[in-house]
């Protein structure tokens, strides 16, 4: 059963691949992480702003990296490959010739989930360690096999998460791939937008050099919860894709 | 390898399955009725698209819904597949095999291509015909070595020599030991392969046997050139109602005794048999018709 989900899983990285994601997303992430790494920090929204103060050319340069953060593109991201990979893949038919076949439909959502996780984490990662190949070369090697690196690794996995398993349960539950697409990224959105300044702030969290490789018990805290949110939005996704018995 | 009981299934208020019970233990089985039928919603139940109101299905003994494995041996082909288009033909009949855990996968995928002539499998599916995505699809639901293929308009979108090859198919893997159970409206496809029938209407079972024990219930036809013997015309008309189509003279009845009986009446009174003189057992639609109460 082990090697028929592996193959289940490739097949789904197949599918989203046939997209030209993964390229978009190691360019701009590549991009955004450069200028992460001028603020000496790992996120960019915040990083842009640090790399760019006093840089005013570069300010003007680079003014729509600040429009459109990174998480904002996650936010696309999740919601595209979540609408494709679950409501597209209903919409054209795909899905029910899939049921037919001897694999469980639990199989089939996982390897649908983790095809969207690994493509997001796998860009994420790609143009983090081609930053540093960039911005320090002698030191390459050792940054990316130092435990900073682990602890990175297990930031970018929390903020891919929590937006893609909300936007896998609305992909699950939606019929029209567009709408589930629309629904997602503006619910993404809009949670981000309210979170900030708010009694939600905690979704945002502040990923500071610092934060990431000293982190207290308040951001472990934080990232358990997140986690523990992405988990039972999965489990509610996969619950409901089970019973949608009429493929 | 089916086992259908007492099958129930709405949607909504339109009743699709009503109370349907059959078995099919090995050969070619032909499910047969008109759009809204229910053919598909049995399709659909037996693999695990769509679960019953209440009743039972199995397929080689087991629930898809208990036992997900069955469908290792059971090749299914649903009405207008849609595989993936964005691999070849090659790739999709290799993820097919992998997912039912075939071992010989190059030899799997060679088999199918020459038995439906498949030299396009390199080719991207985006760029398939019709015909090309009908062929695929079969040929994913035949690869694994399947005990029963469950097949849903199997000749849809298939040119006069699509339909024949896999016509020939299908009577080639019957003799190696596969079963067939396919779901069709157009008839004399079925006709020329299968061995049981099951009718359909209105979600429930018409009619369901073997095809030569259907075949003798009648309805005969006896039919000749009018032109050839305008006497034997009137001579079979105290016995039957005839009927005039053109030229051709056309008789038909439940007992072909009784038409034989008036033919050889008909010769001993010095009558002249017509070359083109033929009695034929009914086809497909012919009893099809008869049980449905639309025949003539």
């Amino acid at each position: 059963m082990r090697k028929e989900f592996l193959e289940e899983i490739v097949w789904e990285l197949s599918s989203v691949s046939r997209y030209p994601v993964l390229e978009i997303l190691v360019g701009f992430f590549s991009f955004t992480a450069m200028l992460s790494f001028m603020g000496n920090m790992y996120t960019v929204e915040s990083q842009c702003l640090r790399a760019l103060e006093g840089k005013y050319w570069l300010h003007v340069e680079l003014a729509w990296s600040i429009i459109v953060p990174q998480p904002i593109i996650i936010f696309l991201i999740s919601a595209v490959l979540a609408a494709t990979l679950f409501t597209r893949a209903l919409e054209a038919g795909y899905l029910r010739d899939e049921f037919s076949l001897p694999v469980t439909r639990t199989s089939i959502f996982m390897a649908k989930f983790l095809a969207a996780f690994l493509l997001l984490f796998l860009s994420i990662i790609t143009a983090v360690v081609v930053c540093l190949l960039f911005l320090d070369p002698a030191g390459w090697a050792i940054t990316v096999l130092s435990p900073s690196m682990a602890k990175v690794i297990i930031f970018i996995l929390t903020e891919i998460a929590l937006p893609l398993s909300i936007s896998t349960l609305l992909s699950v539950l939606g019929k029209n791939s567009f709408l589930s697409t629309i629904s997602s990224f503006l619910l993404l959105m809009g949670l981000y937008f309210i979170a900030r300044g708010t009694f939600l702030s905690w979704i945002i969290m502040p990923y500071t050099f610092e934060v990431i490789t000293s982190p207290s018990n308040e951001t472990i805290k934080l990232i358990a919860v997140k986690w523990g949110i992405s988990l039972l939005l999965v489990g509610v996704s996969c619950y409901y894709f089970e019973r949608r018995v009429e493929a | 390898m089916i086992s259908v009981r007492e099958l129930r299934k709405s949607y909504g208020k339109v009743k699709a399955l009503d109370g349907v019970s059959f078995e099919f233990s090995g050969g070619v089985a032909g499910l047969i009725g008109p759009n809204g039928a229910g053919k598909t919603t049995i399709i659909r139940i037996l693999t695990g698209l769509a679960r019953q109101d209440s009743g039972e299905a199995y397929l080689l003994g087991k629930s898809v819904w208990s036992d997900r494995g069955v469908l290792k041996k059971v090749g299914v082909l649903h009405e207008k597949p849609k595989p993936p288009t964005w691999v070849s033909g090659k790739r999709f009949l290799e993820h097919v095999c992998k997912v039912k855990g075939v071992e010989d996968i190059e030899n799997q995928i060679r088999r199918v291509s020459e038995i439906l002539d498949l030299d396009y499998l390199d080719r991207s599916i985006s760029g398939y015909s019709a015909g090309m995505t009908q062929r695929i699809s079969i040929a994913a639901c035949l690869v694994g070595d399947p005990e029963l293929v469950i097949m849903d308009e199997p000749t849809a979108n298939l040119d006069p020599i699509g339909r024949f090859r896999l016509l020939r198919a299908i009577a080639k893997l019957k003799g190696d030991g596969i079963s067939f159970f396919i779901s069709s409206h157009i008839l004399p496809e079925l006709e020329k392969i299968c061995e049981h029938i099951i009718f359909l209407n209105e979600g429930k079972i018409l009619m369901k046997g073997s095809m030569e024990e259907m075949r003798k219930m009648g309805p005969f036809t006896l039919s000749f050139s009018g032109k050839e013997a305008p006497e034997l015309i009137e001579f079979l008309k105290k016995s039957f109602t005839v009927e005039v189509e053109g030229d051709t003279v056309v008789v038909r009845s439940t007992s072909i005794d009784s038409l034989v009986n008036r033919i050889s009446d008909y010769v001993k009174n010095g009558g002249r048999i017509p070359r083109d003189l033929e009695l034929r057992p009914p086809t497909l639609e012919e009893l099809f018709l008869m049980v449905r109460g639309d025949d003539r």
